[in-house]
């Protein structure tokens, strides 16, 4: 890898480009900033926007994205999606005849993203912002995972950025919302649904509360359409299945099962435009039809639990719907009309929508990513030379107690500044051999300090 | 004025208090009884604690709240059941020592907020029992708690620690509930614990006593004892009172007898009786004195005191124990159970004096200093190597804050990296330093401070390891070593007088590079010495005399010069040449252009630390003495890397001067030669 030679970080730090990955449950999305400029990296089999979230070993490579959905078929037990869910139990798996953490799936998948990155930008990226649920807590290993699988993928500088935040940076039609205001985010992804509260701000929004569904993505009424399908279409569907296959767990079974689907998905789609659709499983097969009312029908439990979701959140956090400015809705499901219209009958507040609500988390993050204020911090500098204070520790160690100093106080020569306690019990006053005024405190009280160790910086 | 300091002798049956206060200090009485002793005993009342004497005079009513003590379960780390209700010593201790707070409070008239606890021997370092003891003073309300191994406590007891030199070693002999022999050495604010031995003795002697009061009075005891309820567990407490008070009173009678309660018939205790069956206790206690010396690796010869202490110290067996045991003459206080608070109060009377003051920091290092975002974070990694330089505006580190956003720390000027101060991965905040050189441009603003000036009319050496200076009188009457640091003396050789004046003397660097003076007196006897062992290796006379003396260390000869005899319009010098071993003339001749021939003879040691140019240990910076015209001399010190200069010192020697480092870098000397007279100048660098 040439790399670093190319684009030094210290000479030009405002164009150093940084690879933005939203990486979802069954799909993702990425974006190259640099300065104010963002590049969407497309999928480069589909050229799609978003990347499936998928992975196929065939027994050499890891094949990614489109590469492994089409391979699926073929060998359904060499294929992986939906790995983003392993990363908590980071448990390994069977792929073909190898075993693979989900930690090296997202590597390989991060991998493939980066090199086309790369491609596209013409220069070495080394930085990535990666968004994760809001579901990740500070200490959660899901976090350091992520970012050891980013830093495998040859991203040596990794940044997480949580879901809800990076969406409600979104660009979207109409005004865009005010520090302070409270906003509900409404995030119904292909594999789960989510729901966060957050405060916005200038440079970061706070996360108040978040709420998920694991069994409530797109993906889920993608089956329900397609059992629907299998239910109405039996008289046409039953005469090909027997015909295709002798028993249930014949490939050709299975293939049928994954067009079915696909077809569903396919109708669900359409409907997002039009009020009704007609189309075709085979062109010998009789028309399909399906309107929004039934899709909205066929949904409407599920849409129901995401609703409960937000209300369940609300009165969790203790913020009457009433204090919320807004609610923002993003993913892939949101595109159904029902959802806002379930919303709006249950909540009663505005609706913000985004333009591609699969690609508000990337955009989002990508916008958020030069707004979020410099990532540079000099040095302290003053024109008095600052002066270490360190000391001959009896024994070499001890524990710190406190300091009888405060920054900025003056103190004489032979005052005692910090007292400490040797391990054998006795205490110890560090004191000072020359006046002066201390300026920043390196150790900690409580903590296990040693001798020689700069304690304090001061100033004469 | 200096802070109060409260000390707590906390027996694990009686506890002693003293009050420090500047460089007084007294013991504190108990309020209930007026004694300096007080009972170590914990009464949990519906109201509270109570600790002392009001738990004594509570515990016939509550006996089964009552205890002794809570040191014991502190040290046994287990829990204590006042009546169905579980305490720990720890808890119980903090009660306690609220009370003794209040009370000196009380008695002193405000607050104390710093105390000495004194805790067993057996609490090495790190002993978690050491944090409960800690955690107790915390809670009673102390900020400051300091902890003191009773057996170092007793040792500097000002009643029996009087006349030891630094570094003595002191058996120290505690006999309490418990009793432990401890080695000690007695250095100052550094004295320390060596080894140690613990055993429950003073508990199994008053064992073996109840157990006989109960085999004699088996006929009124027993009834007592079995008593349902209460009653029993009363009697109990009050027989273990009565044969330790019967015990106590054989300290100074052959023989007692007392009545438990006024109906029963007395029981007779004689020093005869005790003294069988103190006999496995004392046994115990002269081997483990032994097993202690070995340990550390001494023997009763070395020892300089042995220390008897502890109320236990008071049987009248322990002493003549104890001296046949070890050959050694004992020492006990008048008062042996205040031995461990005197000697407690003693040490925190010395509590301003433990103060270490900041080390001067290097003159080439300064700190570069950011403040990390959010004032925590993670270091991620270094982006500069120790050692290496940097332009300004180099991303030097990088960190990751808790909201993972990562941040590159910038440095604004150059400079270069001399120590990271941290590794990667660790908790860094609110601050993170790293040692950088200073700019040249900065060493020249700002000297080193010069630290000492020295001088003697003689000669100076530095050693070849850089460690020591040495300072040679001219006329050869002493030779004094000084640490390079802070110069002060740490040894002196005096050779023998000879009788004869001594005329000249210098030191040089021998065979093996052991130092040796040699001298000349004013009738031409040459006296070779061996400075480490002051032994004489040679002498000889060369009756020609000398003028001027050489020394070849590499083959350890000497050779004199004398002026001969005029040849025209010369005069022609003889030189003779002798060898340092065995004194032994080796070769005479005359030869004006000796010198010139055999540059390896030199009036001053070639070997020595000093030169004329000399790299730093850490090889980043030079020194070279030049001469710069007119009798004067110029020192001059370059930055390796950037050949810049950084500092520079003049001065005018008649001789010469020259210029060494010392072994660890931090300090930089000049020596500036005159006739007859030496200086030494010492920068801190």
């Amino acid at each position: 890898m040439s790399g670093t030679s190319e684009s030094p970080p210290s000479s030009r730090p405002r164009d150093t480009p940084v690879l933005v990955v939203d990486f979802g449950t069954t799909t993702s999305a990425a974006t190259v900033v640099a300065g104010e400029e963002a590049w969407p990296v497309p999928e480069p089999v589909t050229g799609a926007a978003t990347w499936p979230s998928a992975v196929f070993w065939d027994g050499q490579q890891m094949l990614v994205g489109a590469l492994a959905e089409r391979r699926k078929r073929s060998e359904p037990e060499s294929f992986a999606a939906e790995f983003k869910r392993g990363l908590a139990a980071d448990s390994s798996v069977v792929l073909g005849r190898r075993r693979f953490r989900p930690v090296e799936q997202v590597v390989a998948l991060l991998a493939a993203v980066r090199a086309e990155a790369e491609r596209l930008h013409g220069a070495a990226i080394s930085r990535v912002l990666i968004t994760v649920p809001a579901g990740y807590g500070p200490s959660d290993p899901r976090r350091a995972r992520m970012i050891a699988a980013a830093e495998a993928a040859g991203l040596d500088t990794v940044e997480l950025l949580p879901e809800p935040v990076a969406a409600a940076f979104a660009p979207m039609a109409g005004p865009p919302f005010a520090p302070g205001d409270l906003v509900l985010v409404y995030d119904l992804g292909g594999g789960s649904f989510d729901a966060a509260l957050v405060r916005i701000g200038e440079r970061w929004h706070e996360v108040l509360g978040h709420a998920t569904l694991d069994d409530c993505g797109g993906r889920d009424l993608d089956a329900l359409l397609a059992g629907r399908i299998h239910a109405d279409g039996q008289e046409w569907l039953a005469p090909l299945l027997s015909s295709a296959a002798a028993s249930p767990s014949d490939p050709a079974t299975l293939r049928l099962g994954m067009a079915v689907t696909d077809f569903a998905r396919r109708l669900k789609h359409q409907l997002s435009a039009a009020p009704a659709v007609e189309d075709f499983f085979l062109p010998n097969a009789p028309a399909y039809r399906l309107t929004q009312a039934d899709l909205r029908a066929l949904a409407a439990p599920l849409l129901g639990r995401t609703v409960a979701c937000c209300t369940d959140l609300l009165a969790r956090v203790g913020v009457p719907p009433h204090q919320v400015a807004a609610i923002l809705t993003v993913g892939g499901g949101s595109r159904m009309p029902a959802v806002g219209e379930l919303l709006q009958q249950a909540l009663r507040l505005p609706l913000h929508k985004v333009e591609d609500p699969d690609l508000a988390v990337v955009r989002g993050a990508a916008r958020w990513l030069p707004h979020s204020g410099p990532r540079r911090v000099p040095a302290a500098t003053s024109p008095e030379p600052s002066i270490p204070l360190s000391f001959a520790i009896p024994g070499g160690s001890a524990r710190l107690l406190r300091w009888l100093v405060a920054p900025g106080q003056a103190y004489v020569a032979g005052v005692p500044l910090a007292r400490v306690r040797l391990p054998g019990g006795a205490l110890w006053d560090l004191t000072a051999r020359v006046p002066g005024t201390l300026d920043r405190l390196l150790a900690a009280p409580g903590s296990e300090v040693t001798a020689h160790e700069w304690l304090a910086l001061a100033r004469p | 004025m200096a802070e109060p300091i409260l000390v707590v002798d906390v027996g694990t049956s009686a506890t002693r208090v003293a009050l420090v206060v500047g460089d007084q200090s007294g013991l504190l009485r108990e309020p209930g009884t007026g004694s300096l002793v007080w009972p170590s005993s914990v009464c949990l009342d519906d109201g509270g604690y109570l600790v002392g004497t009001a738990a004594e005079r509570r515990k016939r009513a509550i006996p089964r709240r009552y205890i002794d003590g809570p040191r014991r379960a502190v040290d046994a780390q287990a829990s204590m059941w006042l009546e169905g209700r579980e305490v720990t010593g720890g808890e119980a201790l903090g009660a306690y020592l609220t009370v003794v707070r209040a009370e000196a409070r009380q008695q002193f008239g405000a607050d104390v907020d710093r105390v000495t606890l004194t805790t067993p021997a057996a609490y090495l370092p790190g002993d978690p029992r050491g944090d409960v003891l800690i955690a107790a003073g915390e809670a009673a309300g102390f900020s400051d708690v300091e902890l003191l191994s009773s057996a170092v406590a007793v040792a500097v007891d000002p009643e029996t620690g009087g006349g030891l030199p630094g570094g003595a070693l002191v058996l120290t002999c505690v006999l309490g509930a418990t009793w432990t022999v401890s080695l000690v050495q007695v250095r100052g604010n550094h004295t320390v614990q060596l080894a140690q031995e613990t055993s429950a003795a003073g508990h199994d002697l008053d064992a073996l006593l109840i157990n006989d009061l109960r085999s004699e009075g088996r006929a009124w005891l027993e009834p007592l004892l079995a008593a349902p309820g209460d009653a029993g567990l009363r009697a109990y407490y009050e027989a273990i009172d009565f044969v330790r008070r019967l015990k106590h009173q054989l300290a100074d009678a052959e023989e007692v007898a007392d009545h438990l309660t006024p109906i029963t018939p007395p029981y007779r205790l004689t020093r005869e009786w005790l003294a069988a069956f103190a006999e496995p206790v004392l046994r115990w206690l002269a081997t483990s004195c032994h097993a202690v010396l070995a340990a550390a690796g001494a023997t009763p010869a070395d020892l300089g005191a042995v220390v008897l202490a502890g109320g236990g110290a008071r049987l009248p067996m322990a002493e003549p124990t104890l001296r046949a045991a070890l050959g050694h003459p004992v020492r006990r206080a008048a008062e042996p159970e205040l031995a461990a608070a005197r000697g407690a109060a003693r040490w925190s009377v010395g509590a301003l004096s433990r103060a270490v003051p900041a080390e001067r920091p290097s003159w080439r290092i300064e700190p570069v200093a950011w403040d990390v975002p959010g004032g925590r974070g993670e270091l991620v990694r270094w982006l500069v190597p120790e050692g290496e330089p940097y332009p300004a505006g180099a991303v030097v580190a990088r960190v990751r804050v808790p909201d993972d956003r990562v941040f590159d720390l910038v440095a604004p000027q150059a400079g270069t990296l001399l120590a990271h101060r941290a590794t990667p991965g660790q908790q860094v905040g609110p601050v993170l330093v790293a040692s950088a050189a200073k700019t040249p441009k900065a060493l020249a603003e700002h000297p080193p401070p010069l630290e000492h000036r020295l001088e003697v009319a003689g000669s100076w050496l530095l050693t070849p390891d850089r460690k020591r200076l040495v300072e040679c009188d001219g006329a050869g009457r002493y030779v004094r070593y000084r640490a390079v640091g802070d110069t002060a003396v740490i040894g002196e050789f005096v050779p023998e007088a000879s009788g004869a004046a001594p005329v000249g003397g210098r030191v040089f660097v021998g065979p093996d590079g052991r130092l040796c003076l040699v001298a000349w007196d004013s009738e031409s006897w040459f006296s070779v010495w061996d400075v480490d062992t002051g032994k004489l290796v040679t002498r000889f006379r060369d009756p020609a005399g000398a003028s001027d003396v050489r020394v070849n260390e590499i083959e350890w000869r000497l050779a004199t010069e004398a002026e001969g005899k005029a040849v025209g319009r010369y005069r022609r010098s003889t030189f003779t040449i002798w060898d340092l071993r065995t004194g032994g003339r080796v070769d005479k001749v005359t030869d004006e252009a000796w010198i010139r021939r055999h540059p390896d003879y030199s009036g001053r040691s070639r070997t020595q630390g000093f030169g004329a140019t000399v790299a730093s240990p850490d090889g980043q910076l030079r020194a070279a003495m030049a001469e710069a015209g007119a009798g004067s001399w110029v020192l001059l010190v370059h930055d390796i890397a950037t050949e810049q200069e950084v500092f520079r010192a003049r001065e005018s020697p008649d001789r010469r001067a020259l210029v060494g480092f010392s072994a660890d870098g931090r300090h930089l000397l000049a020596n500036w030669e005159s006739e007859g007279r030496s200086l030494v100048d010492v920068w801190h660098v």
